[in-house]
């Protein structure tokens, strides 16, 4: 049962995610992008990823696109203007791109699927998941021993990304 | 899952709900009433024995009334939004545990909907998307003072959703797990032989900062300006009538319960009763005839109990703090949550983590 | 002359946690009062009634004497005091049987009416009045279904009302 609520879940997302690229409305689009998130966590959590399902609810829906949907709330914008013009070159290049972004994904995710070798050892299988106690051991085992260069240097770069933006605001006020 | 399972999911499904949706009309009552006789008043007493039937009696009165739709609104959107205030918060009570588990046959039925080995989070992440209806009526219904209700009410749950987490990851530290049973299980010991172990006695700074915290994400008074009755009609649901305001009052409770049961999983205990009763339970049990089965089964019950009360006594804060103090001013709202409550929450992390290195490491 | 109160904010007072207590004591308090010792301020309408003074100005009324026959001589007076313009008197000549006691009125009103929609309840009639016909009783349940109804007549103006009401 949970496969099929994979799959369907999997269909909204898919759907919610032409609503976001082609709903005039960018309050819809914001909405849709919402749902594709929360659509997301729930694909993940089906999965067994409680823990990245968690954070994509609480930080994707929870946080940034409620900074989103804010921002479009203050600014006030209405139904766009612009009609897409089927005769511009540059419409052509964005499906063609499209198409070949899709392509690439599909035959990857094709590739996976029918690989018989699924990883039967590593730290992100179900059966050491299991062994250690929960995707969180799991996981901050891994992100605080093995990976924690990377992480620190992941942190400092935020850090350094709010405070640059902190400063940009700064000398626009002043 | 067999059959067995399915059942006894679905048994306590219908039992959360029952107690969850059951609740909101005693304490839409105990709200009038208690506000009543805070201020001195009888309150509503008109209606059925003490009154009880008033909360029936506005039910009523919300079915009948008309059903409208602003012209200009967003008409999805505007239908949306109420289901969705409604829905958020009663998915969040999915990770919360209300009991440890009964004994039915020789399986144990745990009393928690889903066992989330990260629960907490579970929760908060239902909890966060009480923001969206909030900002979708708002917008939807097409009206200035929707507009800035929810202007304001998703920059304050926003904000104060800081402080929240930030309490949150002290208490944490202090458990170290995200597994809200586990949580109640280490709540259950004593604290230097008589006080019960919990969160509240451990990190009261914590305590304080989730509380305000709490008040300001169901926007409760004296947080309460999204609805600003004074100077925004009624702030986000301005342009709800009949039945899709009441589903808008029944989700602003829900949340609240929501709120409740969380706050007293972090730092009262949970369902744990007191450290001294279980002793009392065993020697009941026993008088009783009770096996270690039917002891169990007892003990459950108890515990689900002392949840409800528990769950009982934050509602009354709820009710009494409403009926206490003023409204802030937005300006003032604000600097509480950023330039108070943020500091403090990040100081008191600081200092539970320095403890827990000292005591642990 | 003002008085500068300077106050120095203690740190307890910067907390603002302790006054939050004392506010959360003083409803607690009242709650308790309330809900056990019953000391409300609250008046239980249809049951219980609210005491008005002795000179509680409310719907009118027109004395009658012992035969029934209305004290009110058609002088107008009223009705030329009355600063909302509410009363309307048509007189009559009066008929003899309606004189058993020798003092003669020689007027009646044949109409005498109040549209107490209009009426301010200032009481100028009633001081007005020589024959201490028109009168306020202390009646307040004034409520109607119709407008017709807040437009008292004659009829209804004798009904008996005992004492002021």
């Amino acid at each position: 049962m949970g496969e099929a609520v994979v799959h369907v879940l999997a269909a909204l997302a898919a759907f919610l995610g032409l609503f976001v690229v082609f709903a005039r409305n960018p309050f819809t689009c914001a909405f849709a992008l919402v749902g594709l998130m929360v659509c997301l966590g729930g694909i993940y959590g089906l999965i067994g990823a409680h823990f990245v399902a968690a954070l994509q609810v609480i930080v994707y829906a929870g946080a940034i696109m409620v900074l989103f949907v804010f921002a479009i709330m203050l600014m006030n914008l209405n139904e766009e203007e612009s009609e897409y013009s089927w005769g511009h070159w540059r419409t052509y290049a964005a499906l063609l791109l499209s198409a070949a972004v899709f392509l690439i994904l599909g035959s990857g995710v094709n590739a996976w699927l029918s690989d018989t070798r699924k990883p039967s050892s590593g730290v992100w299988t179900f059966d050491h998941v299991r062994e250690v106690g929960g995707n969180v051991v799991a996981l901050s085992g891994q992100l605080f021993s093995k990976d924690y260069i990377q992480f620190e240097i992941i942190s400092l770069l935020l850090l350094v990304a709010s405070v640059a933006a902190l400063i940009l605001a700064k000398r626009k006020v002043d | 899952m067999d059959l067995f399972e399915w059942i006894a999911l679905i048994l306590k499904l219908v039992f959360v709900l029952a107690a969850v949706l059951n609740t909101v009309p005693i304490v839409v009552w105990f709200e009038r009433r208690g506000s009543a006789w805070m201020q001195g008043r009888v309150g509503p007493n008109r209606v059925g024995p003490f009154g009880l039937m008033q909360p029936i009696a506005d039910v009523i009165k919300f079915i009948f009334k008309e059903d409208f739709v602003p012209e200009q609104a967003s008409k999805f959107f505007y239908h949306a939004a109420p289901v969705l205030a409604a829905v958020a918060p009663l998915a969040a009570f999915a990770a919360i545990p209300f009991g440890s588990y009964l004994i039915i046959g020789d399986r144990q039925v745990p009393l928690q909907i889903a066992q989330l080995d990260v629960g907490i989070l579970a929760a908060l992440a239902f909890a966060g998307l009480e923001v969206y209806p909030v900002m979708l009526s708002g917008w939807a219904s097409n009206n200035k003072y929707s507009t800035f209700g929810a202007l304001r009410g998703s920059s304050q749950m926003v904000s104060y959703e800081i402080g929240l987490g930030l309490a949150l990851v002290s208490m944490l530290m202090i458990y170290g797990t995200l597994d809200l049973n586990a949580m109640v299980k280490y709540q259950e010991q004593t604290l230097w032989g008589f006080l019960p172990s919990w969160g509240v006695f451990l990190n009261p700074v914590a305590f304080v900062i989730f509380l305000v915290a709490i008040f300001a994400e169901t926007n409760r008074l004296p947080f309460d300006l999204p609805e600003g009755d004074a100077e925004l009609v009624g702030g986000y649901h301005t342009e709800y009538g009949s039945t899709k305001f009441l589903m808008f009052f029944f989700a602003e409770y829900i949340a609240m319960i929501m709120a409740s049961s969380l706050l007293i999983t972090l730092f009262f205990g949970g369902y744990a009763p007191l450290p001294g009763m279980k002793a009392g339970v065993d020697v009941l049990a026993s008088a009783l005839g009770f096996g270690s089965v039917g002891t169990q089964n007892l003990w459950a019950v108890v515990q689900v109990l002392s949840m409800i009360f528990k769950v009982g006594c934050v509602m009354f804060f709820f009710v009494w703090v409403r009926w206490t103090f003023p409204r802030f001013r937005f300006d003032q709202l604000m600097d509480l949550g950023w330039k108070i409550l943020f500091p403090l929450a990040l100081i008191n992390l600081l200092v539970v983590a320095i403890f827990i290195a000292m005591l642990g490491g | 002359m003002a008085i500068i109160v300077s106050r120095k904010e203690r740190f307890l007072d910067k907390l603002y946690i302790p006054a939050l207590l004392v506010g959360l004591k003083v409803t607690f308090r009242r709650f308790f009062e309330s809900l056990f010792l019953g000391r409300t301020m609250t008046i239980q309408y249809p049951e219980q009634k609210r005491e008005y003074s002795q000179r509680f100005r409310g719907e009118h009324f027109i004395s009658v004497d012992a035969n029934k026959v209305e004290n009110c001589t058609s002088c107008y007076l009223c009705q030329t005091v009355c600063p909302a313009e509410c009363i309307t008197i048509i007189a009559e000549e009066r008929p003899n049987d309606q004189n058993p006691y020798g003092v003669r009125k020689e007027k009646r009103p044949v109409r005498f009416d109040i549209d107490a929609l209009r009426c301010c309840f200032c009481g100028f009639c009633e001081e007005a009045c020589p024959k201490d016909a028109i009168k306020l009783s202390r009646n307040y349940e004034m409520a109607v279904e119709t407008r017709a109804q807040a437009f008292y007549d004659l009829d209804h103006l004798k009904r008996e009302v005992k004492g002021r009401g």
